[in-house]
């Protein structure tokens, strides 16, 4: 009952400002409306051989209150919106996650109606096994970063951060996939790059999407080229690829949940669709800006900056 | 002759698993990656059925079913719809373009599947 009351709770529930929150605002609506009325009931009372100052108080308050309650329709028209986007998301999300359920799940099938008599296949089965369960963590991973971020929880904690040694680990580990693909991966960088405040391991994760799209949506041999720089106190960042490119008519879109470009689809359909999304959240966090250029057929630049620490 | 059975799948896990066990079965197993791919095996080995996912690169798998009907040469063979959509529309509007049946992938054992594939194969 009294936590009915606690209207700020309410509001913070709902990820709401107070002046859009619907049940703030109809509190102060009726805490005007009280006041108003006993103000207008003096002031008549004092100013009898003037009505029309009473009329412009009334005027006055009438409003106020229309433009309070403009605020109301739009709190409940953002509510009305974060329930659709929730909806659309368990939906998005449960596709996702039905693929690989059904790999291991048929795999399964495999092993337990004694279709596999080797211990080679036996071995490729448990391989698909672990494959597919590690596309859901990161799947799973993904989706509570990205419902996090939108309720304003995501746990960030920055501290004082070296983007080039960051950058080398990446690499480094995305050798063997590179090379599955037939790209290069390139470094560059000064080794006296200062260093940034930003949570270490988000920006791992940023920039490791990155690296692993560019690796992905570049077909045939080609080059992935990462170049560090300190610029005006920011450090900036390039991943430079020689790939598909991003479509000129898709290229706003392309920081959306769950948006995956025409293209990239025509090539392959694994993909989330939430790591630009993330990738995003990640730089604003850390007061930085992230921002691409593309050319279909030619390739993409993902450039990011972050304030150097001082 | 063994029956032979196109599966159009672009996700390698599924497609090893259900072309394996459908070998086991005694089908010859085709398998395309790709809609395209999907299209072209399909006119030219003349299956005795299709297993065919919806999300596909190149040429999406409604468009492949559309095709598949619209041609003469392809329209008599049944296409089983594998896939893990499963809004209304998508149901409504792949049987409406022709196809046998529509199963959600994850929702079905492999032996059910195989139990399909014999309720409908020509």
């Amino acid at each position: 009952m009294f936590a009915k009351l606690n209207l700020f709770k309410e509001c913070q529930e709902y990820n709401l400002g107070l002046w859009e929150c619907p049940s703030f605002i109809f509190m102060v609506l009726g805490l005007v409306n009280i006041v108003a009325m006993l103000g207008t009931y003096f002031i008549a009372n004092r100013y009898t051989d003037q009505p029309e100052i009473v009329a412009l108080i009334v005027i006055g308050v009438s409003a106020f209150i229309f433009i309070l309650s403009h605020s109301v329709t739009q709190g409940f028209d953002k509510l009305a919106q974060a329930n659709k986007m929730k909806t659309e998301f368990v939906s998005i999300a449960s596709h996702q996650l039905r693929t690989p359920l059904a790999g291991i799940r048929w795999t399964l099938n495999l092993l337990n109606d004694g279709r596999m008599n080797n211990p080679a296949d036996t071995a490729t089965c448990l391989g698909l096994v672990k494959e597919n369960t590690e596309r859901m963590i990161k799947l799973v991973n993904d989706l509570l970063d990205v419902s996090r971020i939108e309720m304003g929880k995501m746990t960030f904690m920055p501290r004082q951060t070296n983007l080039y040694v960051l950058a080398q680990k990446i690499i480094n580990g995305s050798l063997r996939f590179a090379q599955a693909n037939n790209i290069e991966l390139k470094l560059e960088a000064s080794e006296t790059l200062p260093n940034v405040f930003t949570d270490p391991d988000k920006i791992t994760m940023v920039i490791q999407n990155l690296i692993d799209n560019a690796i992905k949506y570049t077909k045939g041999k080609g080059e992935v080229k990462t170049t560090m720089e300190a610029t005006d106190g920011l450090v900036k960042v390039a991943i430079k690829d020689t790939g598909v490119g991003i479509p000129r008519s898709q290229q706003k879109h392309i920081f959306q949940k769950f948006f995956r470009s025409d293209n990239i689809m025509k090539h392959q359909t694994v993909g989330t669709g939430l790591g630009l999304f993330i990738a995003r959240s990640v730089i604003e966090e850390s007061k930085g800006k992230i921002w691409f250029e593309s050319e279909e057929g030619k390739g993409t630049t993902f450039y990011l900056t972050l304030p150097a620490y001082k | 002759m063994g029956k032979i059975i196109l599966l159009v799948e672009d996700e390698p896990t599924l497609q090893k698993t259900l072309s394996l066990a459908l070998q086991q079965e005694g089908y010859e197993v085709k398998n395309a990656l790709d809609g395209e791919i999907g299209l072209k095996l399909a006119r030219e080995t003349n299956p005795n059925l299709v297993l065919l996912d919806l999300i596909l690169p190149k040429i999406d798998g409604f468009e492949v079913l559309d095709e598949l009907k619209k041609d003469d040469a392809t329209k008599d063979i049944p296409v089983i719809v594998l896939t893990n959509l499963e809004s209304t529309q998508d149901i409504e509007k792949a049987l409406a373009l022709g196809a046998t049946s529509y199963l959600v992938k994850a929702n079905y054992d492999l032996k059910d599947v195989i139990e399909k594939v014999k309720e409908n194969i020509k």
